[in-house]
């Protein structure tokens, strides 16, 4: 049971679709249920396959293909039934990295060692920094230090060796019940300091409007994450926000609608930090990525040329994005 | 290095020389059943010598007790009194003192090399293989043995969110009040902790007698036929030792 199948997706001979009221909405064999089913299940929220989204988004610019499973299959087909030319400039729109402004620092960390509240050193000798209106990706393998590193990022963690400087950020933790005292989501919304009025409103942004008086244990979990999100979005108390697996446990929806809010709020200035697996939320979203592995951070750099470096995903126990194939396909036309 | 050793054996090998040590009221055996624990510690997990040192205090205090006990209480440690007095080399309430501190030593040591150098995990799994522990009460503990952990972190957790908003790092070891008030959010998730637990064991049909495989089975080796075979002779010889005078 997933919200999404990713990289098993190969070694699974039937799927159950369930829609929101539990009933069955499509069962069969993945190839059928995502070709058939496919425009139904994107309109309830369910994740399909990349290859499946694309095939679909061309179909709407007027490309036809056959059916596609993996971005392979894709690239395949993009080269044997002669839309390639066509077809390119779409896919470029989709996968063009957002446009970045001159890159004001906002937290710096300098040589420092990280290590948690009550344990040893698990990063060390980390120099990087977050800058006004960009989004940093975390990324590495479980244990890698991900979640120190963020903790010594927002500051509510001193670093062992080494200097931070900059405003106190905000975490979103993994567990979002941790940011919940009150018990209605709008007093939640007044504790975290927004202006009365105006409380509404921000919980309207997020699509918390009709939970309003729902006490916060009680939402999905989604709605915990997004509620926690506003918290810590009411104010600009925090200039620095840190989003730890913003994605775990989400659908496709879910997930979308985080991606939006991280785009609207690093365009609004904020610095923000995305600490995740998810090696396709981070290509969508992030404009520069940090790999920790081996007690360190192994590569940093745009989002662009990290992600597709197979060595040091490797490395780092990571795999590369999945549309990592399509990209290169691409490459390949250009040249 | 015994970290990879199966839990049994050792289990058996600990618990037998706590008995010996119990029952063998001899200095010189609980001096030689310390150095052995501390120097296994040392060479063979690369503990540090503080670390070991530290380890020893409680166990020091624990002693004590019975240190000061013989020494101020005469009539009350007289069965102790008695057994010393057939050592020649001290004042008998002084010998029986030392062997008693010495002994909570040695017996805290050899525990705490078992705890250091055991999963808890792989115990429990080996008791439901080997020692016929009921699968309700292995996978209880397991359980047990994950909440610690979690409520660990989700504590943590709560204290950083609460000290993110009042805009200032959380303190290293949380104050009275700040411990007071975690109580009630960590007792709410430990009982939906639970609760998924049983659900969870409920589902995978858990009852008692049923047939049962199990993944990572500690497997026994000739590691295991080494080690007790090296325990035996060392326990021997302690105890040879002890018997010399």
């Amino acid at each position: 049971m997933d919200h999404r199948s990713g990289p098993i997706l190969q070694l699974i001979d039937r799927i159950v679709v369930l829609d929101t009221e539990g009933r069955i909405l499509a069962e069969g064999n993945p190839d059928d249920v995502f070709h058939v089913h496919g425009d139904r299940m994107e309109a309830f929220g369910i994740w399909t396959p990349l290859a499946c989204r694309l095939v679909r988004k061309l179909a709407r610019a007027g490309i036809s293909l056959p059916h596609c499973l993996t971005i392979h299959d894709l690239c395949r087909a993009l080269d044997s039934h002669g839309h390639g030319a066509k077809a390119a400039r779409v896919l470029e729109c989709t996968f063009q990295p957002r446009a970045l402004s001159l890159a004001t620092p906002v937290v710096r960390l300098c040589r420092v060692d990280c290590a948690p509240l009550f344990g040893p050193v698990v990063l060390r000798d980390v120099s990087l920094q977050m800058n006004r209106g960009e989004v940093l990706c975390i990324l590495g393998a479980n244990g890698a230090g991900k979640t120190t590193l963020s903790q010594c990022l927002a500051g509510l963690v001193r670093p062992a060796r080494g200097m931070r400087d900059g405003p106190l950020g905000a975490i979103a933790f993994q567990n979002p019940e941790a940011h919940f005292t009150q018990a209605t989501v709008l007093a939640e919304m007044q504790k975290a300091g927004a202006v009365a009025g105006k409380d509404l409103a921000h919980l309207a942004d997020w699509g918390l409007e009709g939970q309003a008086d729902q006490h916060p244990f009680t939402l999905s979990h989604g709605q915990k994450r997004r509620l926690a999100l506003a918290i810590l979005t009411a104010t600009d108390r925090w200039p620095v926000l840190v989003l730890d697996e913003p994605t775990s446990g989400l659908d496709q929806r879910g997930g979308d609608t985080i991606a939006r809010h991280i785009a609207r709020l690093a365009q609004a200035g904020r610095a923000i930090a995305v600490v995740t697996h998810d090696m396709d939320f981070a290509f969508t979203v992030c404009d520069r990525v940090v790999v920790l592995a081996e007690g360190g951070v192994v590569s940093s750099g745009l989002a662009r040329t990290v992600l597709r470096e197979g060595a040091i995903m490797t490395r780092a126990g990571l795999a590369l994005p999945a549309v990592s194939p399509l990209l290169d396909w691409l490459e390949h036309r250009r040249c | 290095m015994l970290g990879g050793l199966h839990p049994l054996p050792k289990l058996i090998v600990c618990l037998v020389w706590i008995v010996t040590a119990i029952t063998l009221f001899d200095l010189r055996f609980q001096l030689f059943t310390i150095g052995l624990a501390a120097t296994l510690l040392i060479v063979l997990e690369r503990r540090s010598l503080i670390f070991v040192i530290g380890l020893m205090v409680p166990f020091a205090l624990f002693g004590m007790g019975f240190l000061t006990t013989s020494l101020l209480f005469r009539q009350e440690a007289d069965y102790a009194l008695k057994l010393s007095a057939e050592q020649t080399f001290a004042r008998p309430e002084v010998l029986a003192g030392l062997v008693l501190f010495f002994r909570a030593i040695a017996c805290g040591m050899v525990s705490a090399l078992f705890a250091l150098t055991t999963d808890p995990g792989q115990l429990v799994r080996a008791l439901m293989i080997h020692a016929r522990l009921p699968a309700t009460v292995g996978f209880a503990l397991l359980q047990a043995l994950n909440l610690v952990p979690d409520l660990a972190r989700e504590a943590q957790q709560i204290r950083l969110a609460r000290a993110m908003m009042r805009g200032r790092r959380p303190r290293r070891i949380p104050g009275p009040v700040e411990g007071a008030s975690l109580i009630v959010p960590l007792l709410a998730f430990a009982i939906r902790r639970a609760g998924r637990a049983a659900l969870a064991m409920e589902a995978r049909g858990l009852k008692a007698g049923a047939p049962r495989s199990h993944l990572n089975r500690p497997q026994a080796g000739w590691a295991d036929l080494l080690f007790v075979g090296c325990a035996g002779a060392l326990l021997a010889g302690g105890i040879s030792l002890a018997g010399l005078c």
